[in-house]
């Protein structure tokens, strides 16, 4: 009997160790598990975090250009009020799981975009600036631009001078040799600016040459009611006869003209203010001259296309008053010759289907915008910024700043 | 009686304790392996996550993109090689011009970035700090596509080459 009491009291005192280490073993595995689920999760928060952040900005930067969008797209469809865009709130962004809101607020001189994307717990806010600007920027194009060899041009400083092309097609400006750019050169967005810019050795830019983020919004011409209304009156050259205008520069006279056809050596000048509608073409002939007087001003709207024989020219007698002549192009305008045949050709130019063709052999100031523009040799441009962006009907948005939080 | 109690309590035999002893050492070395090979996922999954490197790359990529997005569109430096790229910013409302300056470029190991004053007309900087964004840099590599800038770092994350890319789109 003792040795049947005994036995299971030395089997247990031997079988004590392989229990004890597995348990250890278990329990550091485990507590090693537990430490590298807990990097798994706080990795994974943290990763989702970065995606949430980054999907909050996308979403912020798409409700602002949308409300860019907008907004010019406000300012195209006249007659514009000044208003801005009305706010928009969570509006699901595409694709993802993020919405956007933005707000524009009228400060008086410009515009605040502020845009706040929303993904997740993430929230990123993005702010724009727009005043009230002018696509008589310089010389703007949707194509081409070539600039023969010699030519000169003239800007002032910080005037915000640049020749501009929606384009993004090789050899789209064209400026070749001894042509000397006081500004910017500037080509569609996504364009190689190497393709797209041809330029010469002895070319210089003395601003920047890049690739914009945007395509300029050339906006169509429309016609102002009051010419709309106009009764059409046939165009009859009379030598020594001049179109008279009203007085008053605030209340132009409204014509509006079947053609415009001044005979080889005719002279037709404007005096007064007029606002001229021509509904056909518009020629010159040789040697002919269509002239703004001194203390006049002329509104034009091309109807149709400008036709210029040799020697003749368009001409503005107010000097360093581009104000005085400005013509604007219709979508039924697809060509403009100008000549000038005084010193100095003031004016500014906005006609954004046709092919501008400039010969010039002397000076032309102000501005240009045209579907493409061709400056002829030896002729030099002076640009003038306009002064008197009319703030009840602007063309365009300056962009001013843009930041975020 | 006693002979036996014994015989009951006798001692192991040789090959007893060697199939013993090699089967402890089988199992306790089987169980270290994994207790290391777990160590050593935790500390490479520690490293890739809120390790050097990786908090390194994360700052390098935010510092990146929140200066390149407020940049000018129209003017940037960029290296031949690709080494270097310097962007330029406005400092305030008041600016008419981008007045500020950052130079991001690869210093030895250590990507490197350049605050400071932009004289835009001169094009001239002025610097007046500099940070290290990133360690163990191998490679920094920088390109400009039209108004983005993209920026490719190759870092040594404890002997493997991981490569981060940044992109941002400039908006002044």
């Amino acid at each position: 009997m003792p040795n049947k009491i005994k036995k299971p009291l030395i089997k247990r005192f031997r079988s004590g160790s392989v229990l004890p280490f597995a348990v250890t073993m278990v329990i550091l595995l485990f507590i090693i598990g537990l430490g590298l689920t807990r990097l798994g999760l706080g990795a994974r928060l943290a990763s989702a975090k970065t995606t949430a952040q980054l999907t909050a900005r996308a979403a912020a930067d798409a409700g602002f250009i949308q409300a860019m969008r907008l907004m010019n797209a406000r300012l195209a469809a006249k007659p514009w009020d000044g208003s801005p865009i009305a706010s928009v709130s969570d509006v699901p962004l595409a694709g993802a799981d993020a919405t956007f809101s933005y707000t524009v607020t009228d400060a008086g001189s410009y515009y605040q975009i502020a845009s706040t994307g929303k993904s997740g717990s993430a929230e990123k806010t993005v702010y724009g600036r727009l005043a009230i600007g002018s696509l008589l920027f310089g010389i703007g194009v949707k194509d081409i631009i070539d600039v023969k060899v010699g030519a000169i041009f003239n800007a002032p400083a910080d005037s915000g001078f640049a020749i501009r092309t929606n384009s993004v097609a090789d050899n789209a400006i064209v400026l070749k040799s001894g042509v000397t750019i006081p500004g910017d050169v500037i080509c569609g967005p996504g364009g190689n600016t190497d393709d797209v810019v041809n330029i010469k050795s002895s070319t210089v830019i003395t601003g920047e040459t890049y690739s914009a983020m945007d395509e300029i919004d050339f906006p169509v011409v429309v016609l102002p009611a009051d010419l709309q209304s106009t009764a059409l009156t046939n165009y009859n050259y009379v030598a020594g006869t001049p179109i008279v205008g009203n007085a008053d520069p605030a209340n132009p006279r409204c014509v509006k003209l079947d053609k415009i056809d001044i005979p080889n050596g005719g002279i037709q000048i404007i005096q007064g203010h007029c606002k001229i509608y021509v509904v056909g073409t518009t020629t010159l002939r040789q040697s002919a001259e269509l002239i703004v007087d001194s203390g006049a001003s002329m509104q034009m709207y091309l109807g149709g296309n400008m036709v210029a024989g040799n020697s003749n020219g368009l001409d503005n007698l107010n000097t360093n008053l581009p104000e005085a002549l400005t013509i604007y192009g219709l979508s039924t305008c697809t060509q403009m010759d100008l000549k000038a045949k005084g010193d100095v050709f003031f004016g500014y130019v906005y006609v954004p289907d046709a092919a501008l063709r400039v010969y010039a052999k002397n000076t032309l100031a102000g501005a240009f915008v045209g579907k493409s523009f061709t400056l002829t040799n030896s002729a030099s441009f002076t640009f003038i910024p306009p002064t008197n962006t009319d703030d009840n009907d602007p063309d365009s948005y300056l962009f001013l700043r843009w930041w975020e939080e | 009686m006693k002979s036996g109690n014994k015989t009951i309590r006798r001692a192991f035999s040789l090959i007893e304790l060697v199939i013993t002893v090699v089967a402890s050492l089988i199992i306790f070395l089987a169980a270290s392996v994994l207790i290391v090979d777990s160590q050593k996922g935790y500390n490479k999954m520690f490293d890739r996550t809120l390790g050097e490197v990786a908090v390194d790359s994360e700052v390098a990529r935010r510092t990146f993109e929140t200066i390149v997005r407020k940049a000018s569109q129209s003017r940037s430096l960029l290296d031949i090689d690709g080494q270097f790229v310097e962007v330029y910013y406005y400092d305030s409302f008041s600016s008419t011009k981008p007045d500020k300056y950052s130079n991001f470029y690869l210093n030895g190991s250590e990507l490197m970035v350049d605050y400071g004053d932009y004289d835009w007309d001169a094009r001239t900087t002025n610097v007046q700090s500099t940070i290290t964004l990133a360690r163990n840099v191998t490679a920094a590599t920088f390109s400009v596509n039209n108004v983005s800038i993209q920026m490719i770092l190759t870092v040594d994350d404890n002997g493997q080459q991981v490569t981060v890319t940044s992109s941002a789109v400039r908006h002044n």
